[in-house]
C-alpha cells in the first residue's frame, strides 16, 4: 500500500513512517506544507494520505484544505486527518460529500499501533475511521433528538462504534459481544432511526454518520 | 419654529442671563476673595470650597446652555484622584511626610489636582469675564428693543407742559415738539426691529461665548482620555495576571503531575523488564493511558486559553463550532467579512461562550439563536433564548465576567431578560476591519482632528476670544468712528472720547489708531465665528 505523509513535526513524521513501514506500507512521499501535500497527491496517486490538520505556511488548517481539494479533483482519494484536537465542525466538512475513504483521528492514537494501522488499512479499503471522540461529541449534541432517545445504552454503544467505522466484527471484540448479538443490535438500531437496512458496512456507517450528521441542522 | 416664537424665545432668554449675571457676579467675588484668602492667607481649606461653588456655577450654564442649544457641553473636570492607600507600617506618606490618618494626604491631593486642573483656570476666567462680555451679549438686544419701544410711545407721552418743551433726548435728538415725537417713532421702531433681529443671534453668540470658555480644552480632553485610559490598561494587566496564574495554577495540577507519574510508571517498567516481563507491560500500558489521561488535559487547557479552532477558522466557525459542542439546540448567523484582529476575536469568542454556557445553566432553554456580525465598525453578537428569563449581571456571575472581560476593548454587554420570557444578551465590541485596533487597555482614539475644533481653544485664543468683544465694542465704534464723525461736525461735548482730549495735532492719529485696535478685534471673531459655523453644521 502507497502512502503520502503530511506532518511537519520531525519527530512524528519520523515515528509514523517507522509505524507504517514496519507494517508494510510503503511511504511515497513524506511532506510538510499543504502546498507541497497537494503536489504530492497530483504526482503521486496513492493509495491514502495521512495528513496533519495544521501545517505550514499559516498554521491553521492547511492540511484539511489541501485534502479537501484533493478529493474534489479526484474523489474516493482516502484520506486519514491526524489532529491534536478534535471538531465537529471539521469532522461534517470531511462528511460533507457523502462518498467515504475518510479519516479523522487524534494523534493520540498512534499510540495503540495495530488499531491505528487497521484504521488507515479501513480507509484505504473505501471504509471510515472517525475518533470516538468526536462521535461522543456527536452523540451528545444529538442527545436531545427523539429517535436517538428511543435506543438502550447497549444499542448506542453499538452505534457509536459504527459511526467510529468499524465492522460488526470489530465492535464485538470491543463490547465483549458475539458478532450475531452486534448484528441484532445494528437491526433494531436501524429499524428505530428509520434508515434502510444494508449489507454493506461501509454503505451503513455512512447512512449512520449522515443520519447523525443531517440531524444536528 | 416660527419667526415671532424665534424672537421671542430669543428675549426671553436673554433676560434669563441678564437676571443670572449677578449670581455670576457674585460667585466671582467670592471666588476672587478666596483666591486671596488661600494663597495670601494660608487659608488653603476655603480653597476647594471655593472652587466647587464656581464649578457648579459653570455647570449650571452648561446645563442652560445645553439645553437651549441641543448640543450638550461636555464636562471637563479631572476625576477625583483616588484615595490615599495605606502604606505597609498602615501610616499615610505624602511628599516625604508620614500621617496617621489619611485626611491630610486626601486634601493635599485633591488640592493638587484642582490647581493642576486647567479647567479651574478657565473657569475663573469666564467668572471675570462673562459678567462683562456675556452681559452686554445678553443686554443689547433687550436694550434696544426696549429703548425702541420707549421711542414709539413717544408721542404718547409728550405733553406740552414739559419744562423747556423738552421731554427727553432721543437718539441725540431733543424731543421738543408733537412733530419730533412722531418722526422719532419710526427710529424707535427701526431699533425694536434690530433687537428683535439681533435677539437670537445674540443668543446663539453667546451660546459660543460659553462653549468657547467652558467645554473641554484640547488639554483636559487629553488628560480625561489618559485617565480613562489608565483604568482600562490596569484592568486590562490585572486580569492578564489572573489569567496567567490560572494556566500555571492548572498545568502543575493537572498535566505535570501526570507526566511525573507516567515517568515513574515508565522507570517502574524499566526495572521490571527482565525479571517480569508480564509486569512491565501491565506498567507500560498504564503509561500509554497517562500520556492519553495528560493529553486529554492539555487538550481542555488550551480550550481554555485559545481555543485551536479560533487560531485556525476565526471567529465565525469557532462560533459555529461551539454551537455544534453545546447540548443545546443552537442556530448560528455570522456575517463577518474580513480579518478580525486576535484579541478582539478572542475576546468575542470567550464572551459568547461564556453567554451561552450561562443560558445552558440557568435559563432551561430549548433552542438557543446566535447572531454574529460586524458593521459600521462595530462587532456585534447576540445570544437569545427561550429559557425562562430573569438574567442579570448582577447575579450571574458569569456575565459579569464577561464585562470585564471585554471592557478594555471599549466593549458593552446589554442583557434583556424579561421574567418568563425570552433572554437575549448582546455584546458590542467597536473595531474597525482591516486595521491595527482595539489593543486592549488603548482603546481607540477618538477623532483627534474633530475634536480640535469642537468648543477646544489653545489659551491665547482664548485671551483674544475675551478680549475681541471689549475692542470691538469699545475701540472701534464709540472712541473711533463715532469721535471721527464728531470731529469732522466739531462738538464741544468732549464726555468720555479719549481723543478729543488730546492735543491738536494726535486726534486724528488717536482716532485711526482706535478704529485700527478695534479692527483687529474683528478677525479673531470672525475666523471663531466660522470655526464654529462650520462645526455646528457638520
Amino acid at each position: 500500500m502507497r502512502v503520502v505523509l503530511a506532518e511537519d513535526q520531525y519527530l512524528l513524521r519520523d515515528g509514523l513512517t517507522r509505524l507504517l513501514q514496519a507494517h508494510g506500507m510503503e511511504i511515497c512521499a513524506a511532506v510538510e506544507s499543504g502546498d507541497e501535500l497537494l503536489a504530492a497527491l497530483r504526482a503521486e496517486r496513492p493509495d491514502v494520505a495521512v495528513v496533519d490538520i495544521r501545517l505550514p505556511p499559516t498554521f491553521t488548517d492547511e492540511g484539511l484544505q489541501a485534502a479537501l481539494a484533493a478529493r474534489r479533483e479526484r474523489p474516493d482519494l482516502p484520506v486519514l486527518i491526524l489532529s491534536q484536537h478534535v471538531e465537529q465542525l471539521y469532522a461534517r466538512e470531511l462528511l460533507a460529500d457523502g462518498r467515504g475513504a475518510v479519516g479523522y483521528l487524534l494523534k493520540d492514537r498512534v499510540f495503540a499501533a495495530r488499531q491505528f494501522v487497521d484504521s488507515v488499512r479501513r480507509v484505504a479499503e473505501g471504509g471510515t475511521a472517525m475518533d470516538p471522540e468526536v462521535i461522543a461529541k456527536l452523540l451528545a449534541s444529538n442527545a436531545r433528538d427523539e429517535p436517538l432517545g428511543r435506543l438502550t445504552p447497549r444499542e448506542r454503544e453499538v452505534l457509536a462504534g459504527m459511526a467510529e467505522g468499524r465492522s460488526n466484527a470489530a465492535i464485538a471484540r470491543q463490547l465483549f459481544l458475539s458478532e450475531g448479538a452486534v448484528s441484532k443490535y445494528t437491526t433494531s438500531i436501524f429499524a428505530k432511526l428509520d434508515l434502510p437496512p444494508s449489507d454493506d458496512d461501509n454503505r451503513r456507517v455512512r447512512a449512520v454518520l449522515a443520519y447523525l450528521n443531517g440531524r444536528v441542522e | 419654529m416660527s419667526r415671532p416664537r424665534r424672537y421671542a424665545t430669543a428675549l426671553g432668554r436673554a433676560l434669563v442671563l441678564v437676571a443670572l449675571a449677578p449670581l455670576v457676579t457674585l460667585v466671582q467675588a467670592v471666588m476672587l476673595a478666596s483666591l486671596v484668602v488661600a494663597f495670601g492667607l494660608g487659608l488653603m481649606f476655603v480653597f476647594p470650597w471655593a472652587v466647587g461653588l464656581t464649578r457648579g456655577t459653570a455647570n449650571l450654564a452648561r446645563a442652560v446652555h445645553g439645553r437651549w442649544t441641543g448640543r450638550p457641553i461636555p464636562s471637563p473636570y479631572l476625576p477625583a484622584p483616588p484615595h490615599p492607600r495605606p502604606g505597609p507600617d498602615g501610616r499615610y506618606r505624602h511628599l516625604g511626610i508620614s500621617y496617621r490618618s489619611p485626611a491630610l494626604p486626601e486634601f493635599f491631593e485633591r488640592v493638587h489636582r484642582l490647581l493642576s486642573d486647567r479647567a479651574t483656570w478657565r473657569d475663573t476666567l469666564w467668572l471675570v469675564a462673562d459678567p462683562v462680555v456675556g452681559l452686554a451679549m445678553a443686554a443689547l438686544p433687550l436694550l434696544a428693543v426696549g429703548y425702541g419701544l420707549f421711542g414709539m410711545a413717544l408721542p404718547l407721552l409728550w405733553d406740552p407742559s414739559y419744562p423747556g418743551d423738552t421731554l427727553a433726548d432721543y437718539a441725540g435728538v431733543e424731543v421738543a415738539s408733537q412733530g419730533t415725537a412722531l418722526a422719532l417713532v419710526p427710529v424707535g421702531a427701526l431699533l425694536c426691529a434690530v433687537g428683535l433681529w439681533a435677539g437670537p443671534r445674540a443668543m446663539a453668540l453667546h451660546a459660543r461665548w460659553t462653549r468657547t470658555l467652558l467645554a473641554p480644552a484640547r488639554a483636559s480632553e487629553l488628560a480625561l482620555q489618559v485617565a480613562e485610559l489608565d483604568r482600562k490598561r490596569t484592568a486590562a494587566t490585572d486580569w492578564q495576571a489572573a489569567e496567567v496564574r490560572r494556566i500555571e495554577r492548572d498545568l502543575h495540577d493537572g498535566p505535570q503531575a501526570r507526566i511525573v507519574a507516567l515517568g515513574m510508571t515508565v522507570s517502574a517498567a524499566e526495572e521490571l523488564v527482565d525479571d517480569d516481563p508480564a509486569a512491565a507491560k501491565v506498567l507500560l500500558r498504564q503509561a500509554q493511558e497517562s500520556s492519553s489521561a495528560a493529553l486529554r488535559e492539555l487538550r481542555g487547557l488550551v480550550r481554555g486559553i485559545h481555543p485551536p479552532v479560533l487560531a485556525e477558522r476565526g471567529l465565525g466557525d469557532a462560533v459555529r463550532a461551539l454551537a455544534l459542542d453545546s447540548a443545546l439546540d443552537v442556530r448560528v448567523e455570522v456575517d463577518l467579512r474580513g480579518q478580525l484582529p486576535d484579541p478582539v476575536q478572542s475576546a468575542a469568542y470567550f464572551a459568547v461562550a461564556e453567554i451561552l454556557a450561562n443560558a445552558g445553566k440557568h435559563a432551561a432553554a430549548d433552542r438557543v439563536d446566535i447572531d454574529l456580525w460586524h458593521r459600521d465598525g462595530v462587532l456585534r453578537a447576540t445570544v437569545t433564548d427561550d429559557g425562562r428569563g430573569g438574567a442579570e449581571p448582577a447575579t450571574g456571575g458569569g456575565l459579569r465576567g464577561v464585562e470585564r472581560r471585554i471592557k478594555p476593548f471599549d466593549g458593552v454587554l446589554a442583557v434583556s431578560s424579561p421574567q418568563g420570557g425570552p433572554t437575549t444578551v448582546a455584546v458590542e465590541i467597536p473595531c474597525p476591519l482591516g486595521e491595527e485596533c482595539c489593543e486592549p487597555g488603548t482603546g481607540p482614539v477618538p477623532g483627534a482632528g474633530a475634536g480640535a475644533g469642537r468648543g477646544a481653544a489653545g489659551r491665547g485664543e482664548l485671551w483674544l476670544t475675551a478680549l475681541a468683544p471689549v475692542l470691538c465694542s469699545v475701540a472701534l465704534f464709540p472712541q473711533g468712528l463715532v469721535v471721527g464723525l464728531l470731529l469732522i461736525f466739531g462738538t464741544d461735548n468732549r464726555s468720555w472720547f479719549l481723543a478729543l482730549y488730546m492735543p491738536e495735532p494726535l486726534r486724528w492719529p488717536t482716532v485711526l489708531a482706535m478704529v485700527a485696535l478695534g479692527l483687529s478685534g474683528v478677525r479673531p471673531l470672525l475666523r471663531r465665528w466660522r470655526k464654529s459655523g462650520a462645526e455646528q453644521r457638520c
